[in-house]
């Protein structure tokens, strides 16, 4: 006898079993194999930096993926878009252990759980970022751009925060030091491209 | 008489008695004796207060340069305040400034301030003189000679480490005995002439001695007063001592995981958690469960050094019978940036941003980059010696400790030395390297050192050193 999983994580699952998202999953995790060998110090005695390349390169690569299937969301069915919402979260955190060991062995300030805090909320933040990118270009006839798109907002979010001064938008910034405003920030995008998702739904269901 | 010249006489008392009231300071503060500072060396700091309540005096010397910029060194000393007159006298450490301010805050206002300026910054030893011809001193030694009043020769070791030789004739007094020991424990050459030497305590000490008489890492001169090169001669150089055994110390960065080690684990992590996705369902969902956590255990585990601040310490004991000069030496390694504090009062051994708070409880606070290294050196301090030479010359354990590597210096070596124990046979004196040699080559000859752990214990021999 095996446990019934609820529909919408069987879903999740299912996404990352076949399809293009084990693809891009495995790719992930062995460009981070490969940053966290690569920065491991070779001999004992030496200054363990690899926490600072391979937080940053996680947090990149999965807001990247994020904003990626973000933007595919407005097109599928609401239990669709739930199944893959929770499929690339759970690979984001699949990336965690990677990152909690070259924190550990490279002992910076920024505390180890600030990673498994925000690696949640920022990647629903980008999801839905991605979400409302992928309405607008649709409203604007423009997907001919938007394997383009997804790289641009996130230098453009670099961009701003550089501007500003702050670390609001920049996953780069935002993976070394604990950042309540990039917190706020993508939890409060994340409500709101859950909102418009809903509301996008109900419109389709309206209009058939 | 009219009474004018008296109306007159009385004006002019109450404005001396205003003009005292007002232009009286409420503090003063003394670095150094008679306001002559050492740099690089601890000084006694005398703080005087009246009628100013509780508060801390602050001193920040800024050590930096034109191309590192300022690196601050800030001393903290809380001051005890209160109606009347009250003496605070501590000693600090120095360091060599390029400018120096302080500031002594109660009650929320600065009460008092002042600045040192950069040309006192002056790295020479000072030669005390408690005499009334102060100047026939002065005449034989080129340095710089500072006249005090016996009254004001303290009784701690620290405060005599920028001190090279304190002059007594007694025709200004004499010091406490017990100022006149720290002086000479502190590596000072105490020179006692004249009159000093009919003090009932001083001529006890002295007996039948001819000319030195040593106390820890200095002694008392009690022979014809020596010239300058005479008292280089006869001090120990325990700046040397202590340099040499800072180096041999250092903490090591802690011993990470292999990077193949490292490569084997996240690779096994990666392919094991697309299985349990290959898998699917339940089964799948709960094998990448147990997968995330066994693996986050074991990141978190492994290459996690057993604390992120690392400190080591050690002291040194140079002396010559019951008597030692004693410091500790304290040294840290820091992974992440941020502060390290020991909760002693120290000083760095190189220029170093930070904070030294004295008081209870006493810190001292480095501001220290990721995976760093520094060193901090206790303020040096009289203590019953723990290895001694007896009138043969040979090792004796004088404390209650067992102590190890017991070597002579150009002479035998012994495996341990034991309080109440007869010596063993003697060794062979094996061959040593690295920082212990450099050690060992500073010592006069005939001079005994060992181990306690990592505390190095030195007897030196007790043979007039010039």
């Amino acid at each position: 006898m095996t446990a019934r999983l609820p529909r919408v994580v069987e879903r999740g699952l299912e996404r990352l079993r076949a399809g293009d998202l084990p693809q891009f999953g495995l790719l992930l995790l062995a460009l981070l194999v490969a940053t966290l060998v690569v920065t491991w110090p070779a001999r004992p005695g030496l200054a363990n930096e690899s926490w600072y390349t391979v937080s940053q390169t996680r947090s990149v690569l999965v807001a990247l993926l994020a904003l990626g299937y973000g933007m595919g969301l407005p097109l599928a069915t609401p239990r669709a878009a739930a199944g893959t919402v929770l499929a690339v979260s759970l690979l984001a955190i699949t990336t965690l252990p990677l990152e909690l060991v070259a924190h550990a062995g490279s002992a910076p300030a920024t505390p180890a759980w600030w990673a498994w805090l925000v690696t949640p909320v920022a990647t629903a933040g980008h999801l839905a970022l991605g979400a409302l990118l992928g309405i607008v270009v649709r409203r604007l006839r423009l997907t001919a751009l938007a394997p383009l798109l997804a790289p641009a907002v996130l230098v453009g979010a670099v961009a701003i925060d550089v501007r500003l001064g702050v670390t609001l938008l920049n996953p780069l910034t935002a993976a070394l030091q604990v950042a309540p405003g990039h917190l706020a920030f993508h939890g409060a995008a994340a409500l709101l491209g859950a909102a418009a998702l809903g509301w996008a739904a109900r419109r389709r269901g309206g209009e058939a | 008489m009219s009474g004018r010249p008296w109306l007159a006489l009385l004006l002019a008392a109450s404005l001396q008695v205003a003009h005292g009231q007002g232009g009286g300071r409420l503090a003063e503060v003394e670095v150094g004796f008679r306001a002559a500072p050492v740099a690089d060396a601890w000084n006694p700091l005398r703080v005087t207060v009246r009628d100013v309540g509780s508060g801390r005096l602050t001193l920040v010397a800024d050590q930096g340069n034109l191309r590192d910029g300022e690196i601050p060194w800030t001393m903290v000393v809380p001051v005890s305040g209160g109606a009347g007159v009250r003496v605070l006298e501590v000693d600090v450490y120095l360091p060599a400034w390029r400018s120096l301010v302080w500031s002594l805050e109660a009650g929320g206002t600065i009460v008092a301030s002042g600045a040192l300026p950069r040309e006192a910054a002056d790295r020479r030893r000072l030669d005390l003189v408690v005499s009334a011809r102060p100047g026939a001193v002065a005449e034989r030694l080129a340095g710089r000679v500072v006249d005090v009043p016996a009254s004001l020769l303290p009784a701690r070791a620290a405060a005599y480490d920028g001190v090279r030789s304190l002059w007594i004739d007694g025709s200004a007094g004499m010091p406490a005995p017990a100022a006149l020991t720290a002086a000479a424990a502190a590596g000072a050459v105490v020179v006692l002439d004249g009159d000093a030497l009919r003090d009932p305590v001083v001529a006890e000490v002295v007996g039948e001695a001819a000319t030195w008489i040593p106390i820890a890492a200095g002694g008392w001169w009690v022979g014809p007063p020596p010239d300058g090169a005479q008292l280089e001669s006869a001090r120990v150089d325990l700046d040397a001592y202590l340099a040499a055994f800072a180096a041999a110390g250092g903490v090591v960065a802690p011993r990470t995981v292999s990077v193949a080690a490292v490569m084997v684990a996240a690779s096994a992590y990666v392919l094991l958690v697309l299985l349990a996705w290959r898998v699917g369902g339940a089964p799948g969902l709960l094998t990448w469960s147990v997968l995330l956590l066994g693996a986050s255990v074991l990141a978190w585990g492994a290459p996690r050094p057993s604390s992120p601040t690392l400190i080591e310490s050690r002291a040194l004991h140079v002396g010559v019978g019951d008597l030692a000069w004693r410091t500790e030496v304290h040294d840290l390694l820091t992974l992440p940036a941020g502060e390290v504090e020991v909760p002693r009062v120290a000083r760095p051994a190189t220029t170093t941003t930070g904070e030294q708070r004295l008081g209870s409880p006493p810190a001292t606070t480095l501001t220290l980059p990721r995976w760093r290294g520094a060193t901090l050196v206790e303020s040096p301090r009289a203590a019953p010696a723990l290895l001694a030479l007896d009138a043969d010359g040979l090792p004796v354990a004088v404390g209650d400790r067992v102590l190890h590597d017991v070597r002579i210096v150009g002479g035998p070596a012994w495996r341990e030395v034991a309080p109440g124990r007869a010596l063993e046979p003697a060794t062979d004196p094996a061959g040593i390297g690295g920082h212990a040699a450099a050690f060992e080559a500073l010592l006069p000859p005939g001079s005994a050192w060992a181990r306690d752990g990592d505390d190095w214990h030195v007897a030196l021999a007790p043979g007039v050193r010039w």
